[in-house]
């Protein structure tokens, strides 16, 4: 079944299309508006960043602050008269570089850390899970809060700390799927034709647990977006004025509940990519494992 | 030249706190371009032996109690897993019984047999060539005898019917150039014409490249067409063995008799199918015939000990109906 295969089995059924559908917006959107922030700053030219938007995510304006939602301003203003819905769009591509790059930076570093531990096994399985264990017993949000606390409010560090607390997961689920493959009849066929045990991880266990991962971490890139808005939330995300949709929230209290949309709405578009990305992942697991 | 030469292997299972003796002095050699087959009943043992050959029996729950397997000359049974590696693809193959899952499900069926060349094209020091070995890849599907074959070198293996992945797995095989090939009942889940084509192949391909080939097998009809000797296992142990006529016209070991005669005549009636009584079970034969508590012409005797294998008419026969020895 090729990739067209998967795509027209997910669109025959309400819940994954709907998820599909919200993954495809953000993640289409975050790329091209990303590619418009990118070329801005590296021309110097930074409006180029919001040739898109209705407004200057950025300007202040405070003869409109806290206009609640209507037609010229679907999620109101903030308390500088910023339009959200404009910061919000605006936001996007950071959630989409940080979730897609701490979903698969923990696929990299579990695959590594959890192949040859159930593969090899023995002494390799237990440095290894042991190893794994040791970060899975802090609290995740706790040990990202301590890693950026350390380093300093920057994206970088931010995707950093979220990749450390996310990897352990990834190494469980790639130990239990080596557990599983090396026992199929084409391992014993790899070894016979004479291959290495590394070429025989890299070619033949990791294209085969990756099956599995997909669904997975389809998931995760909502469940990261969530983490990474509550470390935001905290006040540990990108330094203002850059929005950012956990920090929007965080900042709205203030003003809550009386002007309500300035927490709220940004609250509900994080809601709606992580259950987006939920329905994608079941939708997905559902075609990928050959069931229903 | 002699190929392989196992002696006296005897390996046990490990299994809930007792043991299962799966391999009882098991001796045997293959010569280049010769065809050993090794036949018996589920339980006999026989898988076990194919697997320890090729160095994959799992450890535990298997262990090896005794013996030794030579492979060119050099014992393979203590190597270091780093020697094992060297020695496999080229220098020993393996063909298994379920063609379902013997390749990856993710890779074509001409990446696959490219990994062979690429492992044989290296240890040969040999500059390695992609497309040179895709062609070659191809050219062995059609030695043997994949109609199509440039068709099915592009596809994945679930496009394929099973007969065709064994015959992928010959092709393997051939890129291999291995010089055993240890082939666990490879035509079992096939049907009768391919699998009487496949054995052609095989034989022909044994004719050409020489290498030595242990064929395990429950099928004597099978054995008869392919090995030119072989060893009838019963209980983990050799009962009868020696070259495949003898063994298939005159048999001499109880249990071989048995077999032969489980064999329905074509042309005549005979009422009831003839069968040996009982079924296997492995508990209770330490120290005695493994085949008594089944034999038609058990007796006292039979109980004393492990009978030794009597040399008769050329070949060995484990039984004290031909000389009352017993192992010590």
């Amino acid at each position: 079944m090729g990739v067209l295969g998967v795509v027209r089995q997910i669109a025959s059924r309400p819940a994954p299309l709907l998820g599909l559908l919200i993954v495809a917006a953000f993640y289409g959107w975050s790329l091209v508006e990303g590619l418009l922030q990118l070329v801005g700053s590296l021309t110097h030219n930074t409006a180029l960043g919001w040739a898109l938007l209705q407004s200057n995510p950025f300007t202040p304006s405070t003869s409109n602050s806290l206009l609640p939602p209507s037609f010229s301003h679907l999620m109101g203003t903030d308390d500088l008269g910023r339009d959200i819905w404009t910061r919000v769009l605006y936001a996007a591509p950071t959630d989409a570089l940080v979730s897609a790059v701490v979903v698969g930076g923990g696929i990299l570093v579990g695959s590594l850390i959890g192949i040859p531990a159930g593969y090899i096994g023995g002494a390799v399985e237990e440095v290894n899970m042991r190893f794994t264990d040791l970060f899975l017993a802090f609290p995740a949000l706790i040990l990202a809060v301590a890693i950026e606390a350390t380093f300093g409010r920057q994206l970088v560090y931010a995707i950093l700390a979220l990749i450390i607390v996310w990897w352990p997961s990834y190494a469980r689920l790639f130990r239990a799927e080596a557990l599983r493959i090396k026992n199929l009849r084409f391992i014993d066929a790899a070894l016979l034709s004479g291959l290495r045990d590394r070429s025989i991880m890299a070619k033949h266990m990791i294209p085969s647990s990756l099956n599995t991962m997909v669904s997975y971490a389809t998931i995760d890139l909502g469940n990261s977006i969530l983490v990474y808005s509550i470390l935001c939330f905290l006040g540990l995300g990108i330094p203002a004025p850059a929005p950012e949709w956990g920090s929007m929230t965080s900042l709205g209290l203030y003003y809550f509940p009386q002007w309500w949309w300035y927490s709220l709405l940004p609250g509900v578009v994080i809601t709606v990519v992580v259950v987006g990305a939920a329905l994608l992942g079941d939708g997905l697991r559902d075609v990928l494992s050959g069931g229903a | 030249m002699e190929v392989l030469r196992v002696e006296g292997l005897t390996v046990d299972y490990g299994v809930g706190g007792g043991t299962v003796h799966a391999l009882r002095d098991v001796s045997l050699s293959i010569q280049e371009g010769e065809i050993v087959g090794v036949v018996g009943e589920s339980g006999s043992g026989k898988s076990t032996l194919a697997l320890a050959v090729s160095r994959l029996l799992r450890s535990p729950p298997a262990v090896q109690r005794g013996g030794s397997i030579t492979f060119r000359g050099s014992e393979i049974s203590q190597m270091q897993p780093s020697e094992i590696d060297r020695l496999r693809g080229t220098g020993i193959f393996m063909v298994f019984q379920d063609p379902f899952l013997s390749l990856n499900p993710l890779m074509k069926v001409k990446d696959q047999i490219a990994e062979v060349i690429a492992v044989r094209t290296k240890r040969s020091s040999s500059p390695y060539d992609r497309s040179s070995a895709e062609g070659e890849a191809v050219a062995h599907l059609k030695t043997v005898r994949i109609g199509d074959a440039e068709d099915i070198a592009e596809r994945y293996p679930h496009q394929i019917s099973g007969g065709q992945i064994q015959r992928v797995m010959l092709a393997m095989a051939l890129a291999a150039r291995p010089q055993l090939l240890v082939a666990d009942e490879p035509t079992t889940a096939l049907d009768v014409t391919t699998q009487a084509q496949i054995l052609a192949v095989l034989k022909e391909i044994v004719g050409t490249t020489k290498m030595g080939v242990l064929y395990v097998t429950h099928d004597l009809a099978v054995a008869g067409v392919i090995c030119d000797r072989m060893a009838v296992l019963y209980g983990g142990m050799v009962q009868e063995a020696g070259p495949t006529d003898k063994i298939l016209f005159e048999p001499k070991h109880p249990y071989t008799v048995g077999l032969m005669n489980s064999i329905p005549s074509k042309t005549k009636k005979e009422g009831p199918l003839t069968a040996i009584r009982g079924s296997f079970n492995p508990e209770g034969l330490g120290g005695i015939c493994s085949f008594a508590p089944r034999c038609p012409l058990v007796r006292e005797e039979c109980r004393r000990g492990i009978p030794a294998q009597n040399p008769v008419d050329g070949r060995v026969v484990r039984c004290i109906n031909y000389g009352e020895n017993y192992e010590q």
